[in-house]
Order: structure tokens, then sequence, then C-alpha cells
């Protein structure tokens, strides 16, 4: 089944229990991802892709602040110490070089990459915001009593993350506990809510 | 992490004779990059530079029979993506305070010793990865044997003399075949591949090294190729055919191999390049909750090289 909306608003931090900036990192990334800023992303062998979906115990680093860069292959142009951005600096190139095979065509305006991914960590201070759904497809309008609740993550089919309140069952399917209604949602069909990563799905558990 | 009085014990007591504050008492080396590299200064986010190639020779016309067509070659891009670089530290109030020599106050010039180091180091990667991870903009590492011209095999094949120098049609090369130590034989392989530089459509440029750059281990044996006045390390009479080069030499003090060593045409000719973005800014701020003293520094730059003509090396062996 398919959740009630095809398209959700990205994950994003919206305040830490410490009154800190939040905790961003930058890792990098696995070759041909193509995942969304605002989605859950795991390291995989020290390369940040997009989460499985499915490891609930250790599974979430945090949630990506930009979208994945397609790169040839992990860590492209990634720098390393004292070492300058490597090449080619974007993940987006067009056509071919004439007799140079390993040489690239970078459009205008091509989102540039260091070969990496800048994400949110999943920490016990940061509070999320994201939007609910249901991956049955029935309607979902969270409440108060919500709160305090474990919920699982799905995606759209557009990749786009939602809290999916048809995952509840904790120690199988949750990665995720509601912290608050959404001061600006509400109690409203598919509204965002405030949440918080359990500690045991955090990969890192900081 | 903090600074705390309990750390730096011997600051709060008064008698101390002499403190040697290694980042004011110590003289950092000179700026060597800018002798090396190109330095400008860029803005945003990132610059993209590219790469035109021309048309191949002029062909014969025969008698009213159209004249021949050809078309620029657009090569490839390469992007510079400026990096930050920033160091912080932070001290209590009391140790600030108690600190009987003022030597947390000079955070800012330790900072500024950490900076050069930086500032150096990752300029000077570009030829210690040249041969291994920094790629230039035909996509392929900066030193190379096998530099694919733009202009393909067609280039290759008008170079005058190029099949004595090239180990693949279509491809120049700004590394030997087999890397070969600093030596008067090496210092010839590399003026020959520099006397036969062909641009992208295989005809003839001039690229003159000018300077070697080399290891500090090297220094006296640089001087004897280049200045002795006989060949060097033997006993005939033969002249030291390397001073007509008229090449001096660069030490680098931020290269990590002594075995590699490199030429350098004038900064003019080559495309190595050293792009601020931002130069070192200094902040403090105090915390207002405990006190403690913050310091920072921050600055930006990004190194390309943008191109590999007018560069050259040999890794060793």
């Amino acid at each position: 089944m398919a959740s009630l909306l095809a398209n959700h608003i990205p994950f994003e931090v919206v305040e830490t229990t410490d009154d800190a900036t939040d905790l961003t990192h930058t890792m990098p990334e696995a070759a041909g991802q193509t995942f969304l800023r605002g989605v859950p992303v795991q390291l995989n062998a020290g390369n940040v892709q997009q989460w499985d979906g499915a490891t609930i115990t250790a599974g979430i680093l945090g949630v990506s602040d930009e979208d994945a860069h397609n790169l040839a292959s992990a860590g492209k142009g990634y720098p390393g110490a004292f070492t300058p951005v490597g090449f080619p600096g974007t993940g987006t190139t067009f056509g071919s070089v004439p007799n140079q095979p390993a040489a690239v065509n970078i459009p205008e305006g091509a989102p540039f990459s260091i070969g990496g991914t800048v994400y949110a960590e999943a920490t016990e201070n940061t509070i999320f915001r994201g939007q609910t759904d249901n991956n049955t497809g029935a309607a979902t309008m969270p409440t108060k009593a919500n709160i305090g609740s474990q919920y699982g993550v799905s995606f759209d089919a557009n990749g786009h993350a939602y809290i999916d309140f048809a995952k509840v069952t904790p120690g199988t399917n949750t990665v995720v506990i509601m912290y608050d209604l959404d001061p600006i949602d509400g109690s409203i069909a598919n509204a965002r809510i405030l949440f918080k990563f359990l500690k045991a799905a955090m990969q890192l558990a900081v | 992490m903090s600074m705390v009085r309990g750390a730096y014990a011997q600051l709060m007591a008064r008698g101390e004779r002499k403190i040697f504050v290694q980042w004011n008492d110590m003289h950092q080396r000179e700026l060597e990059y800018p002798a090396v590299f190109n330095v400008e200064s860029m803005t945003g986010a990132y610059e993209d530079e590219l790469e035109f190639a021309g048309m191949g020779p002029t062909p014969i016309k025969f008698e009213n029979s159209p004249i021949f067509y050809q078309a620029l070659i657009q090569g490839g891009t390469i992007r510079a993506i400026p990096l930050t670089y920033a160091i912080g530290a932070r001290a209590s109030f009391e140790l600030y305070d108690d600190d009987q020599y003022g030597i947390i106050k000079q955070i800012p010039e330790a900072f500024s010793h950490s900076n050069r180091f930086t500032e150096e180091q990752v300029p000077w990667n570009i030829f210690n990865l040249g041969f291994s991870v920094i790629t230039s903009i035909d996509g392929v590492t900066l030193f190379n044997n096998q530099h694919p011209l733009l202009g393909g095999t067609a280039a290759t094949n008008i170079t005058p003399g190029a099949a004595n120098i090239i180990s693949a049609p279509g491809t120049y090369p700004n590394r030997p075949a087999t890397d070969i130590d600093l030596s008067y034989a090496g210092v010839q392989l590399m003026t020959n591949q520099f006397e036969r530089m062909p641009d992208a459509v295989g005809m003839p440029v001039t690229y003159k090294p000018k300077s070697l750059l080399i290891a500090p281990a090297n220094r006296y044996l640089s001087r004897e190729l280049l200045g002795s006045p006989g060949k060097p390390g033997t006993a005939t009479n033969e002249i030291n055919s390397l001073l007509g080069e008229d090449l001096g030499y660069i030490i680098g003090h931020y290269l990590t191999a002594d075995a590699p060593w490199f030429a350098l045409c004038d900064k003019q000719y080559h495309h190595l390049k050293f792009k601020w973005r931002m130069k070192a800014v200094m902040d403090f701020d105090d915390d207002f909750d405990t006190g403690a003293l913050k310091h920072k520094s921050t600055m930006r730059f990004a190194v390309i090289p943008a191109n590999w003509v007018g560069v050259w090396g040999s890794n060793g062996p």
C-alpha cells in the first residue's frame, strides 16, 4: 500500500534541547546516491547513503541537509587532510570531452559537490519536524494523545520520508518518538509533528 | 575543550625568568607557495575553468577547390571549491585573568602559526599527491605519462618528433614513462619533453622550464647538476650542458618525500592556482554563563591544478 500523500515535506531540525546549534557533519557520500534533502541517512562502510528503511537498531545517522550528488564513485573528490576538493567538484555533468574520456563538462550552475553529504546528526538533543502519514493509505491526524508514542519512518513514491503511523511496534519497526505537535499545523490531517530519533535507532548514539 | 588553570599551573606563579613561547619565538619559514602557485582571489561558492583548443594546421587548397573548414574544440571543465579552515580555543575566565605572563592572550598568534602551515601544506600536496590523487582538467593525474590531447591521435601524428617522446598516440607526457631520479639524464629527459611540447592539436608551442622544484635533501645535488662547469660526476672534459638551460631550483619544504622532483615553467605559463576566498579572520567573544573567552580563526581558499601544461614531475623512482 502507498501513503495517502504522494509527496511529503522534508524532515528538518527545528530546535535543540540545549539551545545550541544543531550538530551537522559531513561524511563521504556513497556512489550513485539520489536521495533528497530531509530524509534519514545512514553510514555504510564509512559512506553516507539513504537509510535502508529496515535497520531500526543503530541504523540512522541523521537527516540529509542537501540532495545527494549521484557521485560516480564513493566520496569522489572528498578532501583528505590538507588536500583540496578533488576532481570534478560536482555530480552533474553532460556530454563528453573529445579524446579525453575521464574529463567532464560541467553545466553552468551545476550543484557543487565536495564528495560528501552534509547531514543533521541524530542526537538526543535534536528535535526534528516531519509530516505524518500511513503506509496503508489510511487517514492520519496526530493529536496530543500521540505525544510520547513511537513511530516508524517510510518513504513515499517520490523519495520523501514521512512519519509512518502504521509502524507502531517498538523494537520492530519504530525509530522515532513523538515530542510534540507542530505549533503551526496542530492537529490536522497529515500534520507535521516534532520528533526525536530513538537512541537505539541512532547509528552513532551521541 | 576548555583550557583551565590547573593545566597551566606555571602561569599562575610570578617569578619565571623566561618563557619560550614557540609560536612567537620560533620563526616560521617565509611563505613558499606564492613562488610556485598563481595566487588569485575568488568570490562565491565555486569557480569553473574551461579549456579550448584551436584548429589543426592550415592545409593546402588546390586550385579552385573550396577551403577546408575546421572547428574549435571545447575541452572539459574543472571546478575550484574553496574549503573553510577554522581553529578555535577556549580559556576559562579565571585562567585568562590569572595568567601572570600574558601567554593566554597570545592565542591569536598561535592561530597564525597554525594557519601558516595549512595555507602551505594544502597547495604543496598538489605536488605530493600529483602522481596518484590530484587530477587535472583532462581527468587524469596531474603528473602523467599519457595526458590525452583534445586533438587525439591526429595531434601527435603531426607533432614533429613526438614519436620519440610519447608513450601512446594522442597523448603527451609531463612525467617519464619510467620515473627517474633527479640526475643529469633526468634533467635532460625533462627538457626534451618540454622542447617537443605540442598544443592540444599537435602544433609545437614554447614551454621552457625555469626551475626545478626539489625536496631539501636534493639541494646539494641540484647545485652540482645546475652549477658544475663540467659534466657532473665525470672525469672527462665535457662541459655541463645543463648550464645552457639556465635552470634554477626551488626548495619545497612541504614536499613529503625526497625522491620526487619537478620542473616548472614561469608562473604565467602554468595553471597551478591558489584562490583566496577569504584570508584569515580572527574573532573572539566571551561566554556569558561561564565567562570563558573563546577565540577563533577562519579562512577559506581553494587550490586547483587547472591544467597540466607547464609543469612536469618524476616520482623518484
